[in-house]
């Protein structure tokens, strides 16, 4: 107990937790939107195209979270489109993104001379390596979420939940379908700082699969994901300060361990 | 009575394939009209070209004297799958509320006139007691009425249901059809439908849709086969239909 409260008074600890608490939100609000409009393979495919973006950064000198970001709401848009005009084909292309994607980020990382990059730090995240700048980042997008959802929430919802009565409603249904993939992509971006780019899908769905079932309305569910994946994610930093293991992975077990129980508890009910 | 659709030599393409054929079909105010016909004879795609949502290139459609796309609020619409989407965390008002998207709305939430409303459509279909109930815990039949007070919000000249009691138990389909000609004292009326034998006793205006249309008249059908009892057999009238032809 003593060596965890030594542990807050450390700055990087600080941030990993301020950190691991916006991540958390966010992802608690986007992963409802994702796992109710059934777009869990979308944004997995987002996710894995990003790391092209995170080569094309290193190779360039630029920003990670730029080259990420840009990637990511780059591959939302091509996603989008393809929606609009080939939904059949669908997976196919989420698919072929994923991998090219993937393998543009690693041919990008090797050209680069003299870097050689924390490959392990992207695949399964550096939460206690966070900066302050991606601390404002990460602030920056989680107040966008709260008031795009605050604003649009009925539109949002009634997209989310029949979009055939939206669009007969006058709702421009492609407008919302894209905004949601983009502030996934934003999502996955931060998301990937504290999980890893592998682990990211499991952040955006186990806290909310649990959610899920408590809850009768979207916001709750929003809410109550932020909440539990919160709750995870500090439970996880804490295992993998005492035992000095990687954080991501102990952050995505904790949530794993969690939903089994949640599920045994809810079967005797 | 006025006139609510006037479709006049319609004929529709999809993928170079003809759908629709030369359609002529007048639905006036307060009628009860049923569309029946198989499967992929067209039949959604006609409503969907009187909601708008296809452009016609063929003939033309007006609703009340306009084009649809100018009239889209004065119709309610009820989807065909009720039953897709159930694990949605949604509560049954919610989904009533959003009758009234579309309009001018508050800067964020629900007004309290919406929510009035929102539950005056629920009372109206008998489901004001599952009002906070998540619509995932309702049967098919109880959901199906939800979706009615979901079109009723916008207060629609026009209710337009895509077989609206398709696996939905006997008796929650007859309370669905009651509730249309409750309905129907103030609206007009179309519903889509495979139930041919119980679309009979409530609809005052039969067409019958196979890429090209057939107008039935009801009441001398209804006379001739449903003598002493009150089930309506689709086959003795499509048998009729051929003998007529």
């Amino acid at each position: 107990m003593e060596s965890i409260l030594e542990a807050l008074s450390f700055p990087f600890i600080q941030n990993a937790l301020i950190a691991g608490l916006l991540v958390s939100m966010a992802s608690g609000i986007i992963g409802s939107l994702i796992v109710v409009n059934r777009m869990v393979f979308l944004a997995g495919g987002i996710a894995h195209t990003a790391y092209g973006g995170i080569g094309m950064a290193v190779f360039f000198g630029l920003p990670i979270f730029l080259g990420a970001s840009v990637f990511a709401v780059l591959s939302a848009l091509i996603i989008s489109i393809i929606t609009l005009k080939h939904r059949e084909r669908m997976d196919t292309f989420i698919g072929l993104m994923w991998a090219v994607g993937m393998a543009v980020g690693v041919v990008l990382i090797d050209l680069t001379s003299g870097y050689k990059v924390d490959f392990m730090s992207y695949l399964f995240g550096s939460i206690l390596a966070v900066s302050q700048e991606d601390i404002y980042f990460m602030a920056g997008l989680l107040t966008t979420i709260i008031i795009i959802m605050t604003f649009w929430y009925r539109d949002i919802l009634a997209v989310s939940y029949d979009s055939e009565y939206a669009m007969l409603r006058g709702i421009n249904v492609q407008f919302f379908y894209t905004l949601i993939l983009v502030l996934s992509a934003l999502t996955v971006v931060v998301a990937i700082k504290v999980v890893g780019l592998i682990l990211v899908i499991a952040l955006l769905t186990i806290p909310v699969y649990i959610a899920e079932k408590l809850s009768n309305t979207l916001y709750v569910m929003m809410m109550l994901s932020g909440l539990f994946s919160s709750i995870f994610t500090f439970i996880g930093l804490g295992f993998a300060y005492s035992y000095d293991i990687a954080s991501g992975a102990s952050i995505i077990l904790v949530s794993a361990l969690s939903l089994f129980l949640f599920l045994i508890i809810n079967k005797f009910r | 009575m006025s006139v609510v659709i006037e479709i006049k030599n319609l004929s529709f393409c999809y993928h170079k394939q003809k759908i629709l054929e030369d359609i002529n079909l007048t639905v006036e105010e307060r009628d009860f009209l049923a569309i029946i016909g198989p499967n992929g004879g067209g039949k959604s795609t006609l409503l969907k070209l009187i909601l708008g949502i296809h452009p016609i290139k063929d003939g033309s459609i007006k609703t009340f004297n306009e084009v649809p796309k100018k009239n889209l609020s004065k119709i309610g619409y009820v989807p065909q799958n009720t039953n897709v989407n159930t694990d949605f965390p949604i509560t049954v008002i919610e989904v009533v509320l959003m009758g009234h998207i579309g309009e001018k709305s508050p800067l964020f939430g629900y007004g309290k006139e919406e929510k009035m409303c929102a539950l005056g459509a629920l009372a109206r279909v008998g489901m004001e007691k599952f009002a906070q109930k998540k619509i995932g815990a309702l049967s098919g039949g109880q959901r199906q009425r939800v979706m009615i007070a979901r079109a009723l919000c916008a207060h629609p000249k026009i209710l337009i249901l895509d077989e609206p009691t398709a696996s939905i138990d006997v008796e929650g389909q007859k309370q669905i059809y009651t509730l249309l000609q409750e309905l129907n004292y103030s609206i007009t009326i179309i519903v889509v439908s495979h139930d041919v034998s119980v679309i009979m006793q409530y609809a005052n205006k039969v067409v019958h849709i196979n890429k090209k249309l057939t107008y039935h008249d009801t009441q001398t059908k209804r006379d001739k086969t449903a003598h002493d009892s009150n089930h309506f057999c689709e086959v003795e009238m499509f048998t009729q239909q051929k003998e007529e032809k």
